[in-house]
């Protein structure tokens, strides 16, 4: 089973990365793959946790670093569909002041 | 003195006559006659030994003494004028040597005027009969006096017999005391958060508090009324106590404490006995009180600030008067903060009375509640209150008040307390890694199989995966695998970084890491205690700058060990590094 799985909007310039149940560093490749190399112009960054149940921190850092490269291309990287359980990990993180959480 | 004895014929006939039946009373008695006159005497003496009675003979008051002492008779008939020593002072120093033996005396005396009568009774003589003497009179008079002596008698066997009783209860009271002493004494109210208006070892009122702690840092509180006072009160004291300590110790919850209280008391005390008490957890951590109040007055919560005061009402029978089958539970769960008082305190306190006979009454305490302006006096004040309304009146009942004051740092330290080698856990499990085990070590297996194990965890799964995965990962990739952490910081370096962890690990040959994992729990809460040790050199530089970047906020790799300790009630790394102990709690 795919460990993530990545939708493109190319139009509106979105891609929607959701891992799933659990997100730690066995998702590293495909979460890479899904903004490295891409043709297009991609001003947002979604990533979909609603099915995500268990996270670490190589989540954390995989996500930190989509920010980086999302930063250096004038894009945005929101964290979407949270667990309550995985938005509190989030917050202890102080991912808040980081990204967009809704 | 000496005058004839005149023996008149009729009161012979009338001896004759009546002997048999006057002589049931009052047969064989041991009489000491004391006259200076012979005739006197011997006319005295032929008349006893008709009737069966022992004679002693004594001429003067001191012969009367000496043979009072050496025969011990039962009953002395006595001359008054006489030489040596006459007949008052003879009586005086027979009473006097008789002690609490009973020693009728009966002067015999031709003297009629009532000064001198009133003086036979005044120096110790019982009875006088005036000569001549008349036998009738003489054998009613002694058998008068002998069943005074009699019934005498019996009342002294009755007396020494009595006292001999309170001995012995005296001496059961002091064995149930000690008895009380032993087993109550070491869990007295010696807690700091803790004040009681009585001993808690004075058993002479049948009051009993206990205070005592579990492991997880919570504080039992018992108050309770033996019902009873010495063996009665420690029959009752015993069980409640040894329940109340070996549950404490395991963490057990009030509810099931009350039920193993009652069984047991319903197997030893004697039927209409029972024992009200009031039966306290305090969950510092929690921030709650569960109270079970079984037949004791209102306990009163009152909050530090402001005026508002909770009563916690008795909605339970007393221990031990139905069985358990019988028996609803009402454990009323309260909210405190710190500051907050709880009041605890025995019928003795509110039926206090006045001098008019007025009680002082659940009204009367509240005011006193509600009028405090400084809680730290509110206890002082209950007193004094008490003691004021009850002005000279003596005290009739026990008082017992008991206050508990919701501060955990009086507590002596909840954590060391709770590492002390007597506690158990509930379970637990000890997993050993070593290289072939350790690339297919799953966190999520462990944690599905707690939450398998303690039903409680099934809300806590996230954040203990995330605490596992963490300390697992930072054992074998820093410890084991000896990789360094600054390879994560470039987005190639991540990449490179999770290659390299597959790469040795496929070659490991060497390494281990062993988990363990001790859970405490019961019904309202738990710690999970995890220990991760690795047989590497130690990582604790690398964890001291985990912390330095993970504050930043922005670093992409080295949060975990900051992020598992947010998650934990404690994580601690020993000095050398390689063993991480994490308290998670729910």
């Amino acid at each position: 089973m795919e460990m993530i799985t990545v939708t493109e909007n190319e139009k509106e310039g979105v891609v929607t990365i959701a891992p799933r149940k659990r997100f730690d560093f066995g998702a590293h490749r495909k979460f890479r793959e899904s903004y490295k190399n891409k043709k297009g112009t991609v001003s947002r960054y979604v990533i979909d946790m609603k099915e995500v149940e268990y996270i670490d921190s190589s989540a954390l850092g995989m996500m930190l670093l989509l920010r980086e490269h999302a930063t250096a291309n004038k894009g945005v990287v929101v964290i979407a569909y949270c667990k309550p359980e995985i938005r509190k990990i989030l917050a202890i993180a102080n991912f808040d002041r980081l990204f967009e959480i809704k | 003195m000496s005058m004839q004895l005149q023996a008149k014929a009729g009161d012979n006939q009338a001896l004759s006559e009546q002997a048999p039946q006057q002589g049931e009373d009052s047969k064989g008695l041991s009489v000491l006659v004391v006259d200076d006159d012979e005739i006197n005497r011997a006319v005295l003496k032929a008349m006893l030994q008709k009737d069966g009675h022992t004679v002693h003979i004594a001429a003067n008051g001191a012969e009367a003494v000496a043979h009072y002492e050496a025969e011990q008779p039962d009953m002395v008939l006595m001359d008054i004028m006489m030489p040596v020593m006459d007949g008052y002072e003879a009586a005086q120093s027979i009473k006097a040597s008789a002690g609490l033996r009973f020693v009728p005396i009966i002067f015999v005396t031709a003297i009629i005027d009532d000064q001198a009568l009133a003086k036979c009774l005044a120096v110790g003589g019982d009875d006088f009969i005036t000569k001549p003497i008349s036998l009738v009179i003489l054998r009613a008079k002694l058998a008068a006096a002998d069943r005074i002596r009699r019934l005498y008698g019996a009342l002294a066997l009755q007396q020494s017999g009595l006292s001999a009783h309170h001995e012995r209860l005296r001496y059961e009271h002091e064995l149930a005391e000690q008895v009380f002493a032993k087993i109550v004494g070491n869990s007295s109210a010696n807690a700091a958060n803790i004040r009681a208006k009585l001993a808690p070892l004075a058993i002479t009122n049948g009051d009993l508090i206990l205070v005592g702690r579990t492991p997880h840092g919570r504080q039992n509180i018992l108050m309770g009324d033996c019902m009873g006072h010495g063996l009665s009160a420690a029959i009752g004291a015993i069980p409640v106590t040894d329940i109340f300590n070996a549950m404490s110790r395991k963490g057990l919850v009030v509810g099931d404490m009350v039920k193993e209280m009652n069984r047991k008391l319903r197997a030893t005390l004697p039927a209409g006995h029972f024992f009200a008490a009031c039966l306290m957890e305090w969950d510092p951590r929690g921030g709650v009180v569960h109270i079970w109040n079984g037949g004791v007055p209102d306990v009163l919560l009152v909050a530090e600030g402001g005026r508002a005061v909770t009563r916690i009402a008795s909605r339970n029978l007393a221990l031990g008067v139905v069985d358990n089958e019988e028996m609803d539970i009402h454990v009323e769960t309260c909210r405190v903060q710190r500051g907050d008082r709880l009041y605890l305190y025995s019928d003795g306190l509110v039926d206090v009375r006045d001098g008019a006979g007025l009680m002082f009454g659940q009204e009367r305490l509240e005011k006193v509640v509600r009028d405090n302006r400084d809680r730290r006096r509110l206890f002082e004040e209950i007193n004094e209150a008490v003691e004021s309304f009850r002005g000279d009146r003596a005290q009739e009942d026990d008082i017992t008040l008991v206050e508990v004051l919701c501060d955990e740092s009086l507590l002596d330290g909840a954590e060391a307390h709770g590492e002390k080698p007597r506690r158990q856990p509930s379970c637990g499990m000890s997993i050993k890694l070593g290289p072939g085990g350790l690339g297919h070590f799953d966190p999520l297996n462990l944690v599905d199989s707690l939450v398998g194990g303690i039903a409680a965890l099934e809300n806590h799964r996230t954040p203990l995966y995330t605490v596992i995965a963490e300390l697992y990962a930072n054992a074998l990739e820093h410890g084991v695998l000896k990789l360094d952490c600054a390879l994560k910081k470039a987005p190639e370096g991540f990449a490179h970084y999770y290659d390299e962890r597959e790469r040795r690990l496929s070659e490991l040959t060497e390494g281990w890491v062993n988990i363990d994992i001790e859970i405490f729990s019961n019904d309202a809460g738990g710690e999970l205690i995890l220990q991760i040790e690795d047989s590497g050199q130690g990582f604790a530089a690398v964890a001291a700058s985990d912390t330095a970047q993970a504050d930043s906020g922005v670093a992409a790799s080295g949060r975990g060990i900051s992020l598992a300790r947010s998650l934990c009630k404690s994580l601690a790394h020993d000095a050398r590094g390689n063993r991480a102990r994490a308290v998670y709690a729910w």
